[in-house]
């Protein structure tokens, strides 16, 4: 054989055993999935898969035209005893193979949650195409509701909801913790997970607060205002902002936190528990005053950085209060630092059973920097 | 064989041997050592696996200062001279066959491990369609195409592909400035003795290979100097993989690590690139990690290869039908364990068994060298071919 075509045949072979053919799945061949919603089913389990129709998506090019909303995705629903059972279930009503790899939204609904999502967290952690860095959320009622909503913001139903949730942790309103975050929680010992909590009010996905989860169950959902308080303790966020009172006067002032940073501190005691004490430093700035408060007085700042900081604590307080006694369960990662930093201590003591008795000091120091565009 | 052959021969350049060195040790192993490591020690595996990281520099400085006493022979002819006398050369040669036959064992388990091990991979994190057989075939065979050059060539070819293996460092450090737990590295030195060892001799296992310098020593240009290099690609290897170690943990938290599969692919799974450029970053890594697993591949199969060609005096021409022959062959022992948790375990003896034997092959060589004070002349080395 001449040299040149033994080479153009070796290319050729070398070419085709490269393809990987088996596992050659043009993107048209797909069916991308975008969302995924888990439920309890009686049967076990209920998923829905919401699916973005290509023809509909703006700039595909296609005749038709675009269109929003529910009309520009196709949801399926599968039920089964495994999730993969559940699964195949829907792969038995899609024409091409069903794609994880570009689902960026797990759903979880409540009652589901609340019975446990270990099984669930096993079968997706297997698969490869699954992404570690997607927003689980917890949805009041049924998970696959809240894929039928229908904003006109976005294209797609459920990109509206992943860049709702994308600002919100921007701007530190909500937790960050995306699922990676969430095996990790799971697996650590001394950590327990926290996710988002969702409801539907009048077609729209609104974010309600925090919900709480002893390992994989779901033991409650705390209030917006009990959710600031978390995110500030667990993850250092910035929260909503918050409405001061104005000394003794009547009326409110309002102040947005900019900068945060918080210590925890575990004081080992003898023959007691250990204590834990939490410092928080917060710098921020009035933006709205409702009472009659000049702001221009000599000292009046130093004045204002005590109310906030009081105001703080007292939620915080009220929020610790309430996750030690009503739901026992320490969702504010506090046995991670007892763990880390006091091995012995964490050896010795039971913490899940001792974290509801465990006196939780916090302290806050404000500093407000500047009041807006009023000077007074 | 002539003047100019010999001169061709004995080509490979002192970047080359770093080259040789690095893309040998950096293979299957980047993808799951971390598991192993902090299984036994936790947070720990952060400092264990710089101790552990002293017995592969151990090991490279031993084959290299035995390597160095006899320029331009590899292990075959360098045994040969050692052990047998002047009178009965024939000696030497059945003596060296231990020697020789446990080397070429590790080599030929060696290369069958790496391969299955990319199968692996591959059908659990990217192909899973793809059947085994043929993921593992064309390995064999693309590898083997290499292999039937000479040792030159294949130290050449990893030359090539080195500079790769730097692009992950910087995924790495993104994830690194992107989510590290201080808690994730404590509590430190919460651990006993015994698990101390245990992690050490576990991280130790990911550097085997470093007895591929037993046959390409053999053909370096200036043996002498080889020293330098040789150390300085293992300490890169070690850095780089205590970076991996360390943003593993630091990302994850030592009890997350024990129950990942593939830990690196999770990291990389687990970064994010600003501005939304490339949302999934295993698949690049993953093509980065076939050339760096296939360059492992390559060495340790040339080193089996010539190693017989040597040993039975083959001409340059059947080298070929050696490589031909033992490629059925490692393909056959790739397919032997029957599942993944036997593949780990065969991998982890496989590593422990090469550490062994290249160390005490070095040791005991070294100190018979040393006894009967013999050291090879500088243009020897074609006496034997």
């Amino acid at each position: 054989m001449p040299l040149p075509l033994r080479n153009l045949l070796f290319c050729l072979v070398s070419a085709s055993l490269l393809g990987g053919c088996w596992d050659a799945r043009e993107i048209e061949e797909r069916t991308s999935v975008i969302a995924i919603a888990f439920d309890k089913h009686p049967e076990g389990y209920e998923i829905s898969v919401q699916v973005p129709v290509p023809l509909k998506i703006v700039g595909s090019g296609g005749g038709g035209g675009s269109e929003n909303g529910q009309n520009a995705v196709q949801t399926f629903h599968g039920t089964g005893k495994t999730l993969s059972d559940t699964m195949d279930d829907i792969r038995d009503q899609t024409n091409q193979q069903l794609f994880l790899g570009h689902a960026r939204l797990i759903l979880i609904g409540e009652g589901l949650a609340r019975e446990g999502m270990g099984s669930l967290v096993d079968a997706i952690r297997r698969n490869p195409e699954v992404r570690r860095r997607q927003w689980p959320l917890v949805v009041k009622g049924k998970a696959k509701e809240a894929l039928q909503t229908n904003p006109k913001l976005e294209q797609i139903p459920a990109q509206y909801i992943i860049t709702m949730m994308e600002t919100g942790q921007r701007t530190g309103r909500f937790s960050d913790e995306d699922l990676g975050k969430t095996y990790i929680n799971l697996s650590n010992p001394a950590k327990n997970p926290l996710m988002n909590y969702m409801e539907i009010s009048e077609g729209n996905l609104v974010w309600k607060g925090l919900a709480l989860f002893e390992k994989d169950r779901m033991v409650g959902k705390l209030s917006r205002e009990e959710s600031q308080s978390m995110l500030r303790l667990r993850e250092q966020e910035l929260g909503e902002t918050a409405n001061i009172p104005c000394g003794h006067k009547e009326g409110k002032l309002v102040f947005r936190p900019k900068e945060l940073e918080r210590k925890i501190q575990v004081k080992p005691r003898k023959g007691a528990l250990p204590e834990i004490e939490i410092f928080v430093k917060m710098k921020g700035e009035i933006i709205e005053k409702i009472c009659d408060l000049d702001l221009r007085k000599q000292g009046i700042y130093e004045k204002i950085n005590r109310w906030v900081a009081d105001r703080y604590e007292q939620t915080d307080r009220k929020t610790i209060r309430a996750v030690q006694k009503k739901w026992k369960v320490d969702a504010f990662n506090f046995g991670n630092q007892i763990r880390a930093h006091h091995p012995d201590l964490w050896k010795t003591m039971d913490w899940n059973r001792e974290f509801p008795h465990v006196p939780i000091r916090v302290r806050y120091d404000v500093q407000v920097l500047r009041s807006g565009l009023e000077a007074k | 064989m002539n003047r100019n052959q010999q001169q061709l021969n004995q080509s490979i350049s002192l970047y080359q041997g770093y080259a040789l060195v690095m893309s040998t040790l950096i293979g299957v192993g980047v993808l799951q050592f971390q598991r192993g490591i902090v299984q036994e020690a936790g947070p720990n595996g952060v400092w264990t696996i710089l101790i552990g990281g002293l017995t592969p520099l151990a090991e490279v400085w031993l084959v290299t200062l035995l390597m160095k006493r006899f320029p331009g022979k590899n292990i075959v002819q360098l045994t040969r001279d050692l052990l047998g006398t002047d009178k009965n050369p024939r000696l030497g040669t059945w003596l060296s066959l231990p020697f020789l036959g446990a080397l070429s064992f590790f080599w030929l388990v060696a290369t069958a491990i790496v391969a299955r091990t990319f199968g692996e991979v591959l059908i659990g994190a990217i192909l899973p369609m793809t059947p085994m057989e043929v993921i593992i075939g064309t390995l064999i065979f693309s590898a083997t195409f290499v292999v039937v050059q000479q040792v030159h060539i294949v130290a050449r070819f990893c030359e090539f592909l080195l500079p790769v293996l730097f692009f992950p460092i910087t995924i790495l450090l993104l994830t690194l400035v992107q989510g590290v737990e201080l808690e994730n590295f404590l509590p430190l030195f919460e651990l006993n003795w015994k698990q101390v060892l245990n992690s050490v001799l576990s991280s130790s296992f990911v550097f085997a290979g470093i007895s591929v310098l037993y046959i390409f020593m053999g053909y370096y240009q200036q043996p002498k100097q080889a020293m330098k290099p040789h150390l300085l690609a293992v300490l890169t290897v070690i850095f780089g993989y205590w970076v991996t170690l360390a943003t593993s943990i630091g990302v994850f938290g030592p009890q997350e690590l024990t129950v990942m599969m593939w830990p690196t692919l999770d990291l990389v799974k687990q970064a994010e690139v600003p501005g939304q450029l490339l949302s999934r970053l295993e698949s690049p890594i993953l093509s980065i990690w076939v050339v760096a697993v296939f360059t492992t591949l390559v060495t340790i199969f040339a080193s089996f290869v010539d190693l017989g060609v040597t040993l039975f005096n083959l001409k340059e021409r059947h080298r070929k039908w050696l490589a031909w022959g033992a490629a059925p062959v490692i393909y056959g022992l790739a397919f032997w364990p029957s599942d993944v948790e036997e593949l780990l375990k065969w991998g982890d003896r496989g590593g422990w068994f090469g550490f062994v034997v290249s160390f005490s092959v070095a040791l005991i060589l070294l100190g018979i060298a040393w006894v009967r004070g013999r050291k090879g002349r500088k243009s020897d080395a074609s006496s034997s071919a």
